[in-house]
């Protein structure tokens, strides 16, 4: 299974977006451990368009794409199923070992749970990161070191 | 410089400039135009302005006289206040917008705010960025950012027979998918494929738009106006140099976010403009259309108005 949840430019998750400022608090978040009855958190709404999902965060306006595989666990988070019940579903549906599963089941969450699509989530963030010197990059004595594009 | 009786407080973000309007003399008012359901009028001080004004956006005209504020019309200001590099200022309502504009800007800022005002008031509709062209009361829709060459399509589909529905924000009823038609004038570039449709504009209207020329659409072609229509395609352009003109097939999922994208009041109206736009992508056929020359693609879009 494929994770191609696939956030919009310039947004990121709270963690990613913390890391450069404060790493050790971008640490304590991540080390959260995703619920065990993983559920969407209620500012989602989902559009399912053939087989791939649309999903809005009604807080920041951000939209997460979905590929087919990450939207059948996207399914199965409705706040009854576990991590290991989802792949014994996914173990009886396409007959193969739970064990298979698990790697992309667990990271899918993951990234559901960082991008902040659960209940209990801190949701994504825009962010640009723009810090533009008001002039080319110059020594004391007036040497241009770095010019930007289109400068002279 | 005057306090402008209708603001009766002055801004403290820019302590340097007082953007109270400054008091008009020998005004010049034209009145009588609608930008989707909001109807506008400009006053400004400069004949030449006012004159430029109603023939760059004849399209907008109703033909009603119509400049009272109770009765809910939009008053734009729009006033040279001094001599220097930034002479031009707008006002909408009394309120200022920009207050140091300089000449060849002017008209270019006061289309952007006629366009605010048109997503501000875009009620239960969707607002898309898009332009949009019709025939026999059927639409192509055209979202896309900036550059996309939106405007061009529309323009030249113009002049190839088609009716102007609007060249940058397409207002959408859901769920008829009838499209309220905001046939502001379309920036048309010197040199550019749309200039050899249109003749160059007279000084001294020239000299309020340098780099680029608002033309109405009316002027365009037979210069035909698309009265309300139904939505019948999602056409994504693309400009590719190199690409020639082809379309291909787009996935509900591929449109809904670059629909989502370009839909200015996502934030403001959250889960309910969302759903919206994903009715939207999920009822229409959806296509991208990569193209660098114009000369194929009303061919190439006529089948998508059979559905």
């Amino acid at each position: 299974m494929t994770d191609e949840l696939m956030p919009m430019r310039h947004e990121q998750s709270l963690i990613d977006a913390l890391m450069p400022f404060n790493g050790a608090l971008a640490d304590r978040l991540a080390a959260i451990e995703v619920p065990e009855l993983p559920s969407h958190h209620p500012a989602m709404d989902t559009s399912y368009i053939d087989d791939e999902a649309v999903v809005f965060d009604d807080r920041t306006a951000v939209v997460h794409r979905l590929n087919p595989s990450a939207t059948v666990v996207w399914l199965m988070c409705d706040g009854d199923t576990s991590a290991d019940s989802m792949l014994a579903e996914l173990s009886d549906a396409f007959d193969r070992p739970a064990d298979d599963f698990r790697v992309d089941v667990t990271a899918t969450l993951r990234r559901f749970w960082d991008s902040g699509m659960l209940a209990g989530s801190s949701p994504m963030i825009p962010v640009e990161f723009n810090i533009d010197l008001p002039g080319p990059l110059t020594t004391p004595d007036g040497l241009v070191v770095l010019a930007d594009a289109g400068e002279p | 410089v005057a306090e402008h009786p209708e603001r009766g407080r002055s801004t403290t973000d820019r302590p340097s400039f007082d953007d109270s309007r400054p008091p008009v003399t020998g005004e010049h008012c034209v009145s009588g135009y609608q930008a989707g359901d909001t109807r506008f009028a400009v006053r400004t001080n400069v004949a030449a302005f006012a004159a430029l004004f109603e023939d760059r956006f004849r399209d907008l005209a109703t033909g009603h006289d119509d400049r009272d504020r109770a009765g809910g019309t939009v008053v734009f200001d729009v006033v040279r206040h001094s001599d220097d590099s930034h002479p031009w200022g707008i006002w909408r309502d009394g309120e200022p917008c920009e207050t140091m504009l300089t000449q060849n800007y002017v008209l270019v800022h006061l289309v952007w705010e006629i366009n605010r005002l048109v997503v501000e008031r875009v009620g239960d509709r969707l607002a898309v960025h898009a332009s949009a062209v019709a025939r026999n009361g059927r639409a192509i829709v055209f979202p896309g950012a900036s550059h996309a060459g939106k405007s061009t399509l529309a323009g030249w589909l113009v002049a190839h027979d088609w009716d102007y529905v609007t060249d940058e924000m397409t207002l959408v009823d859901t769920p008829s998918f009838r499209l309220t038609p905001y046939q502001r004038p379309i920036g048309v570039r010197p040199g550019g494929p749309l200039a050899r449709f249109i003749a160059a504009p007279p000084a001294p209207f020239a000299t309020f738009g340098d780099d680029e020329w608002l033309v109405p659409a009316s002027t365009i072609g037979r210069g035909r106006l698309a009265a309300e229509c139904a939505a019948v395609a999602l056409v994504f352009p693309q400009y590719t140099p190199g690409a020639g003109a082809s379309l291909r097939c787009m996935s509900g999922a591929d449109a809904l976010i670059r629909l989502t994208e370009q839909a200015p009041t996502r934030l403001t109206g959250g889960r309910a403009t969302f759903r919206q736009l994903s009715a939207l992508a999920q009822a229409l056929p959806r296509w991208e259309l990569v193209f660098d020359r114009l000369e194929s693609v009303s061919s190439l879009l006529e089948p998508l108005l059979d559905g």
